[in-house]
């Protein structure tokens, strides 16, 4: 068996799906920040594969991933920092207990 | 001349309403003096402005700038501009408006000084001759009628100035509520023109020409013409809804002076001019503003023979005055309408600013507290005499040659009319130089009875102290006697009439008094003075005897008619609190409860449900996030 | 490779840097600001050199034409207007003044190139750009409701450029490019594509906030600080949908695949502009009713966007720029009265009318013009984006946006009433002179452009006309 385009999509589309569902179930917003970050690199997967088999010349979902790869990383400190400024003020990080302001 | 500068005429006092309320009032309120400068500098400029138009109307073939037109809106093939129409008759006005503005400007500068809304008073008076000039320049009828309301709501603020003093604050309200009646039935007018057929447009020279043409015309073109009519009359304070002129005098005098003396009042009669093809096609309408316009001109009279306030007066006579002009352009004669008006904002600005003066010094405006002021204030007394020389039409001040213009077409045009008129002559000569007699001749009457009692009357003029007014006054009020002197002359040769399109009947400077009609009126105003004389001057006979021996009549007056009292009953107790409250208690109950209230009610609970939506939960709104996605895929697949 | 035409932007993170190092030096915090506001004088003078260009550069990555340049424009105004706004609350509530105007204005630059990017991957960088700057000014307070917003802004942002990603490599996927005009050459309708639309829709749906991606708007913007909620509501909101109008109108016009994106858009704005303002009706905290008043505002601009049409296009940039002016005037007249009575609660502004007219007097004209009432902008806007609705057909969505403009008439007026009709519970106060000009200047914008409306229409309409693709 060859491993070929579809592969890599589904794989990609499995790894997404997992990162969506871990983003909206778990409670500790570290571990969403993680969800998120699986997110991200199903994406990235799918733009690299897509680069190989579509565009094996240009190359441009390779540089799209490098980029996504440097956001998120941009992303992940500013969430880190952000999750300490509210552990500081209220030692939890669950996001339940998060909603002082609703309605 | 470039036509931005034509534009500036009513920007620049526009301009310096910004100015003075978002600079000089938030940062500088220690220098209140600038923002009078700023306005009197803004208004000096559109007054050069408005002469050096004046002179190229002159010029201009058919008396007629054109001037390109500002898109205002365009929303795909709809297309609505915004645009002004210079012609004579705006020229003359854009002259009057903008120099007795700026006359009575300089005027404030000392009739204000040291009130604590000095900066908000200039403000005012800024956006009011802004508004005022863009009025009469508007070349549509829309444009137009937001002008208008902007010099109403100017004339609400500056009646209201003093808002803490009651009776100031219900002035504002009475003169915005009776001026709304009119508004309405301007309105409904000009609302009609635009959705029917037969006209259709807004351009005030598009409809001139449908009227002449006659493509607009019958039934309608009287009920418009009325309509507009009707909003003149507001404003001009024409019977019946003339009420609220007399209790505006709360406000600031040299408010009384420009705004409800001078220029706004005057834009009914401006309005009727500036429609007057409509008007010149129905002989109804035509008749109606005659009629409407005699029946004022003695009515508001006869109120003024007793009126004990010196303002009011005054103020009864600028009714009576603008129902002449309404007259003159009833019978048919835009030139001698206007002609008067020009005359008439002159000697009654003038007149208005002589009683300030004398406020500023007396402390009220209750003639029975005067007396005496000859000696004490010289040039104020000078300046009022020409005044009222002048509107009592006495050879050869402007009021003599305007007025005998309107009794002449009169005397053309209707004999009852002309005789109304001819009445009214008398009555104007007897009560202005009852004014005359009462504050000025015999001997001061005021001071410690003047007591605290009147004080409130004035306008917050403390201590009595009887002196000449500052140069700062009595400059604008000397050059405003000149104007009521020469004024009439521009008419002598006809000029004034032919720039106006009309053809004059010229009576030359001394040919006036070879004129039996122009005799006769000089004779009955002349006898107007004598009979004043003889009762408030050399008392030959007793005012209080000649109250008592006409008592009735003398109660009629003095009550106004019981017009204010008829007013209250009929429209704000019954028509307002029974029927229209009543009304709407049982719209109230019955229908809004019913579904207003279960709308609103349903609006509020969807409000109360959706708010729980937003629980706060970080998870719930990533799960919107996803649903939402699912959704959007879903419509995808159901499109097709 | 021409550096000129990305000069705005360079110069503006070149302000941003010579701001954070001034902070090293300087005592005096508020010279921060002034030097922030005189750099602002830079991209602004560069924009209006580069109007009337009309040039793709960085093949093909960034266009320099009037669309770009009049967004650049509105952003540079909002940045300053928000800096004046700013300067009386930074000195109250915030420490690091340097960071705090920085990040503003990386924010500014990072908005202003996404109303100009051609292409994925720099639409991608631009808009995270404008949000990590935008999510730690949320956070700037560090207090527990501001860190509380900035928690949910960046999870759900990451959460939704996620989303965005995936669609962008599923268009990228199926067209082998990722420049908008080459992806509108290889485009056809098939499933792969329509489902990269839909996840493009989730993604810029949560920029500009459209309902069910807008559930961060009420809680970001009651957390927030109040400067930084008025810049979300304002700039965040225009560069959403400028770029919106980019991937739409240029990669996605074709009218096969316009007609299914604009059915969805005509869709999300009915659902967006109901639900905004329905829920505003009983909320009691000014700063999150004027979020859902954004969401709701979203909602009339999504009308314009559904009618994908010329006259669609300028009236959304006229709104824009209309929504702005009021919006913003609001939002620095409630900044100046809560920076004096520390609470965001609508019945705390009783009797605003006696203790402080002008500033009263100018919140209730601007909330007047987000009714939509005349004289002002946001009834020529109101009409403008309707008209443009009704000319393609979409009466029943019309309908549907003035009856929800008459419900919204109630929860602005119970403003106007409180501030006007209810007893001062205090005696007068002051406000800072920075206010008072940020605040004059959009008062009168929002009076002036509602009486002269026509030459902002044209610039509109000229810079909608050069989108074409």
């Amino acid at each position: 068996m060859t491993v070929g385009l579809q592969h890599y999509l589904v794989l990609s589309a499995v790894l997404f799906s997992i990162g969506f569902y871990g983003a909206i179930s778990k409670r500790n917003a570290v571990v969403i920040l993680m969800s998120l970050e699986i997110m991200l690199n199903a994406v990235n997967i799918t733009l690299v594969a897509l680069s190989r088999y579509v565009t094996p010349v240009a190359m441009t979902g390779q540089v799209f991933a490098i980029f996504v790869m440097t956001v998120a990383a941009a992303e992940a400190a500013l969430g880190l920092a952000i999750i300490i400024a509210i552990y500081r003020s209220r030692e939890t990080v669950d996001v339940e207990k998060i909603d002082l302001m609703k309605w | 001349m470039a036509s931005q500068l034509v534009w500036l005429i009513f920007l620049l006092p526009f301009l310096s309403f910004a100015v003075i309320s978002l600079v000089v009032r938030p940062f500088l309120n220690g220098s209140a003096r600038l923002s009078g400068y700023i306005a009197i500098a803004a208004i000096g400029g559109s007054l050069a402005l408005s002469l050096l138009v004046l002179q190229e109307v002159i010029r201009a073939p058919g008396h007629e700038l054109l001037i390109p037109r500002v898109t205002w809106v365009v929303i795909g093939t709809t297309e609505l501009d915004l645009g002004l129409l210079v012609d004579s008759l705006t020229a003359v006005m854009l002259v009057v408006v903008s120099g007795v503005s700026l006359l009575v400007q300089i005027y404030s500068q000392g009739y204000m000084h040291g009130d604590a809304g000095y900066s908000r008073y200039f403000a005012f008076m800024s956006l009011f001759t802004g508004s005022m000039l863009g009025l009469v320049m508007a070349d549509n009828l829309l444009q137009l009628f937001v002008f208008w309301e902007g010099v109403g709501l100017c004339s609400y603020l500056l009646i209201g100035f003093w808002f803490h003093r009651p009776s100031a604050a219900n002035a504002a309200k009475k003169a915005f509520i009776v001026t709304r009646a009119g508004d309405f039935g301007l309105l409904v007018a000009i609302l009609a023109l635009y959705a029917s057929s037969q006209a259709g447009t807004l351009n005030i020279k598009e409809l001139h020409l449908l009227a002449e043409t006659g493509a607009l015309g019958g039934t309608f073109l009287t009920w418009a013409a009325i309509g507009i009519f009707a909003g003149a009359a507001g404003k001009s304070a024409q019977f019946p809804l003339h009420t609220w002129l007399p209790d505006a005098m709360e406000g600031p005098t040299p408010v009384s002076s420009l705004i409800h003396a001078a220029t706004m009042v005057a834009a009914g009669v401006f309005l009727v001019a500036r429609m007057f093809p409509l008007f010149e096609h129905s002989s109804q309408a035509l008749a109606t503003v005659a009629v409407i316009g005699a029946f004022t001109a003695i009515f508001a009279a006869t109120m003024g023979l007793v009126a004990p306030d010196i303002k009011r007066v005054i103020a009864y006579s600028t009714i009576s005055q603008l129902g002449y002009m309404m007259l003159g352009l009833g019978m048919g004669s835009v030139a001698a309408g206007i002609f008067h008006l020009f005359n008439h904002a002159f000697f009654k600005c003038l007149l208005f600013l002589g009683a300030g003066s004398v406020n500023h010094a007396t402390g009220t405006f209750d003639m029975r507290q005067m007396g005496g002021l000859r000696r004490r204030m010289p040039w104020t007394f000078f300046t009022f005499v020409i005044a009222s020389l002048s509107l009592a039409g006495i050879w050869p001040l402007s009021g003599f040659w305007s007025k005998d213009e309107i009794l002449a077409v009169a005397f053309q045009g209707n004999f009852i009319l002309f005789l109304l008129a001819l009445a009214t002559v008398f009555m104007t000569a007897f009560y202005s130089f009852r004014v005359i007699f009462l504050t000025f001749a015999g001997s001061y009457r005021g001071g410690a009875s003047a007591g605290a009692g009147h004080g409130s009357q004035g306008d917050g003029h403390g201590a009595p102290s009887l002196h000449e007014s500052p140069a700062v006054m009595v400059v604008p009020m000397v050059a405003l006697s000149v104007m009521a002197i020469i004024s009439g002359w521009f008419n002598l040769g006809g000029e004034f009439s032919g720039f106006l399109g009309e053809k004059a009947h010229p009576l030359g400077f001394f040919g006036a008094l070879a004129n039996p009609l122009a005799l006769l009126s000089l004779g009955v105003a002349v006898a107007g003075i004598v009979a004043a004389y003889g009762v408030y001057g050399a008392r030959w006979v007793s005012a209080e005897g000649l109250g008592r021996a006409f008592a009735p009549l003398y109660n009629v007056f003095i009550h106004k008619y019981w017009l204010d009292e008829l007013y209250e009953t009929v429209f704000v107790r019954w028509f307002l609190y029974t029927f229209i409250f009543g009304l709407m208690e049982l719209f109230d109950t019955y229908i809004v409860d019913g579904l207003v209230n279960g709308a609103a009610s349903l609006a509020l609970g969807g409000g109360r449900a959706l708010r729980r939506l937003q629980t706060g939960q970080l998870q719930a709104y990533g799960m919107a996030i996803f649903l939402g996605v699912l959704a959007l895929g879903l419509i995808m697949v159901l499109i097709r | 490779m021409n550096l000129f035409y990305l000069s705005p932007e360079l110069s503006l993170v070149g302000v941003a840097i010579v701001v954070i190092l001034l902070d090293l030096v300087v005592p005096n915090k508020t010279i921060l600001a002034g030097v922030s506001l005189a750099g602002l004088s830079l991209p602004l003078a560069f924009s209006v050199a580069l109007w009337g260009t009309n040039a793709t550069t960085f093949n093909g990555m960034l266009t320099v034409d009037q669309f770009a340049i009049l967004f650049k424009l509105l952003i540079v105004a909002i940045a300053a207007l928000i800096i004046l706004a700013s300067v009386d609350y930074a000195g109250r509530f915030l420490a690091h003044h340097g960071e705090y105007y920085a990040l503003i204005l990386l924010a500014a630059s990072g908005m202003m190139l996404m109303a100009a990017t051609t292409e994925f991957i720099t639409i991608y960088i631009a808009l995270e750009l404008s949000t990590l700057s935008l999510c730690a000014l949320v956070c700037y307070r560090r207090d527990r409701p501001s860190s509380e917003a900035a928690l949910k802004y960046l999870l759900l942002a990451v959460l939704s450029s996620a989303v965005l990603l995936y669609g962008m490599a599923l268009i990228y996927g199926f067209t082998g490019t990722t420049s908008l005009v080459e992806i509108a050459r290889n485009i056809g309708r098939n499933a792969i594509v329509l489902m990269g639309m839909v996840l493009l829709v989730a993604g810029f749906g949560f920029k500009i906030a459209a309902v069910p991606f807008q559930m961060w708007v009420p809680d970001v913007y009651e957390g927030a600080p109040t400067p930084i909620t008025a810049y979300l509501s304002v700039a965040s909101k225009a560069a959403g949908f400028a770029v919106v109008f980019r991937v739409f109108f240029t990669a996605f016009g074709s009218l096969d695949l316009a007609f299914d994106w604009a059915l969805v858009f005509a869709i999300l704005a009915a659902a967006t502009m109901t639900l905004g303002n329905v829920a505003a009706l009983t909320q009691t905290n000014i700063k999150r009713m004027l979020g859902y008043s954004s969401i709701a505002n979203a909602g009339y601009l999504m009308v314009g966007l559904a009618a994908a049409s010329a006259l669609g296009r300028s009236s959304v940039v006229f709104f824009l720029a209309g929504y702005t002016l009021a919006n913003l005037g609001a939002f620095i007249a409630i900044i100046a009265i809560t920076n004096h009575i520390q609470s965001d609660r609508i019945d705390d502004f009783a009797g605003m009318s006696r203790r402080t007219p002008v500033l009263a007097a100018a919140l209730a004209f601007c909330l007047i013009s987000l009714i939509g009432l005349p004289p002002t902008v946001g009834f020529i806007a109101k009409v403008y984006i309707f008209s443009s609705a009704v000319a393609v057909g979409l009466t029943w969505l019309v309908l549907l946006a003035v009856v929800n403009s008459v419900i919204s008439a109630y929860y602005y007026l119970r403003v106007v009433k409180v501030m006007y009709l209810s007893e001062p519970a205090e005696g007068p106060f002051p406000s800072s002179g920075a206010l008072k000009v940020a605040l004059a200047v959009s008062s009168l914008g929002v009076l002036v452009v509602g009486l002269l409306p026509y030459p902002l229409m044209r610039v509109a309409e000229v810079a909608a006309a050069g989108l074409l693709p």
